[in-house]
């Protein structure tokens, strides 16, 4: 004979209920904790954990789609270049929460290094910046300048002196211009030596500068010619300047293996005259010098009122 | 249904559902009382004076839970034993259920509502002391 195990009718109708989903109508209990009220404590208990169960995976996944929303919002910033983004937390230090924790501190710390990198790149561009214009200077120094006295060489200083005569004319400003030359300067490269020579040239140059203005030029005009320009200047001013580089040069003591080597310039001072080109300026200063040393050198001489066109012969002997 | 021997143990705390004793060093027992009621506030007064007790004296122990005489367990008891046992002081749960509902009280938490320590199911307190004090020493 088998047995027969019956279930009873509420029973069923409890385990009907659990199998629904229906956890909200719980099985009438006895207290007695017999069989019948035993199953349907289990049945109840059973329910309330499934429910919960249930509850609690509903919540997780809720919380994992806004997590997952915020992370797609947060990736979304990060590839935009914005690193403010962030995933809202809710502190339970679950799984979740530690994911959204993670994002956060990635985005905060890619941030900072992308920012960081973005400082030193600019910091390289502008140190890359200064030393090109480093360069550039200092190209232009090479270029501007004179390799052995250091003064403005030529080119440069015939600039200078357009500019500042361009500016006379469109201003109607003083200028003048000073035109030096060494006296006796082949004699002593003859003498001495062109290394001497050299240096009798670099020492004219530094005791000229040291009696110029800050707003006038020096520059070397030939071999042994030098020329000053000297803005919102008017003659008599010149003069002076002119007289105080005279005497500084002359008052160089020069001394070659116990030998003095004495030292003098000769000056030719041309004021600008409005309507002069730099040509018309130059060549009075040409003939003031001219004068100068004719004069008996170590000496300055003022421009005429016109310049004496100084006349020039070729002439080609037959061998 | 089973009623525990206290006589040799050592009360150590009520709650308002059960009698708390030290059975032997490490081996802990609570006791509840005849068809009473597991709320929240009684598991978490019952979790607490275990913790309260092993702090206390400075070491870790087991519990040996008496099943048989609880009538009504509801879902947030059974919450509070899932979240708030501290596996830094207590070693695991032995579960005495001797009667069909004690076990079936027993069970669920078993696997549908498991406290953070190991936990395990038996018919007498003995076997259950045992097992704890494995769990003691094995951790």
């Amino acid at each position: 004979m088998t047995d027969k195990y019956e279930l009873s009718p509420a029973l069923a109708e409890g385990l009907m209920r659990l199998a629904q989903g229906e956890f909200d109508q719980p099985m009438q209990r006895s207290f007695n904790r017999d069989e019948a009220d035993t199953a349907a404590f289990f049945v109840n208990a059973i329910g309330e954990e499934f429910q919960r169960l249930i509850s609690h995976a509903q919540e997780q996944e809720s919380r994992l789609s806004t997590a997952l929303e915020g992370l797609t919002a947060a990736l979304v910033g990060v590839a935009s270049g914005d690193f403010s983004a962030r995933v809202e937390r809710d502190y339970r230090g679950d799984e979740v929460d530690v994911l959204a924790y993670m994002v956060n501190n990635t985005v905060c710390e890619l941030g900072e290094y992308v920012a960081e990198a973005g400082r030193k790149a600019e910091e390289d561009r502008r140190r890359l910046e200064e030393m090109v214009a480093e360069r550039t200077e200092a190209l232009k120094r090479l270029v501007d300048t004179d390799p052995l006295t250091k003064a403005l060489n030529r080119r440069r200083l015939l600039e200078i002196a357009a500019d500042e005569i361009a500016r006379a004319e469109r201003y109607g400003r003083q200028m003048c211009v000073a035109m030096l030359d060494l006296d006796h300067f082949k004699l002593v490269n003859d003498t001495f030596g062109h290394a001497i020579g050299d240096e009798v040239l670099k020492s004219v140059v530094s005791a000229t500068q040291s009696r110029v203005r800050r707003h006038d030029t020096v520059g070397r005009y030939g071999g042994e010619e030098f020329l000053l320009v000297l803005p919102d200047t008017e003659l008599e001013g010149a003069i002076i300047v002119a007289e105080s580089v005279r005497k500084r040069i002359a008052a160089i003591e020069f001394i070659v293996d116990e030998t003095t080597v004495p030292l003098s310039v000769s000056i030719g001072v041309a004021d600008f005259r409005q309507g002069d080109a730099l040509d018309d300026v130059l060549r009075r200063a040409d003939d003031a010098l001219y004068s100068a040393k004719l004069n008996g050198r170590n000496r300055i001489e003022r421009a005429r009122a016109t310049s004496r066109k100084r006349r020039l012969s070729v002439v080609q002997r037959s061998d | 249904m089973m009623s525990a021997d206290v006589s040799s143990w050592e009360h150590f705390a009520s709650t308002d559902n059960a009698e708390l004793y030290q059975v032997e060093l490490g081996v802990l027992a609570v006791v509840p009382h005849d068809a009473s009621h597991d709320t929240a506030d009684t598991a978490r007064q019952s979790v607490e004076a275990q913790h309260t007790f092993l702090r206390e004296r400075g070491q870790r122990g087991g519990t040996i839970v008496f099943m048989d005489a609880v009538l009504k367990q509801d879902a947030a008891a059974r919450a509070v034993y899932r979240e708030f046992p501290d596996p830094a002081f207590i070693a695991g749960f032995a579960l005495v259920g001797s009667t069909a509902f004690g076990r079936a009280v027993a069970s669920v938490f078993l696997g549908l509502s498991r406290p953070p320590v190991p936990t395990r199911m038996f018919s007498d307190a003995r076997t259950a002391s045992r097992w704890l004090r494995t769990q003691l020493e094995a951790q």
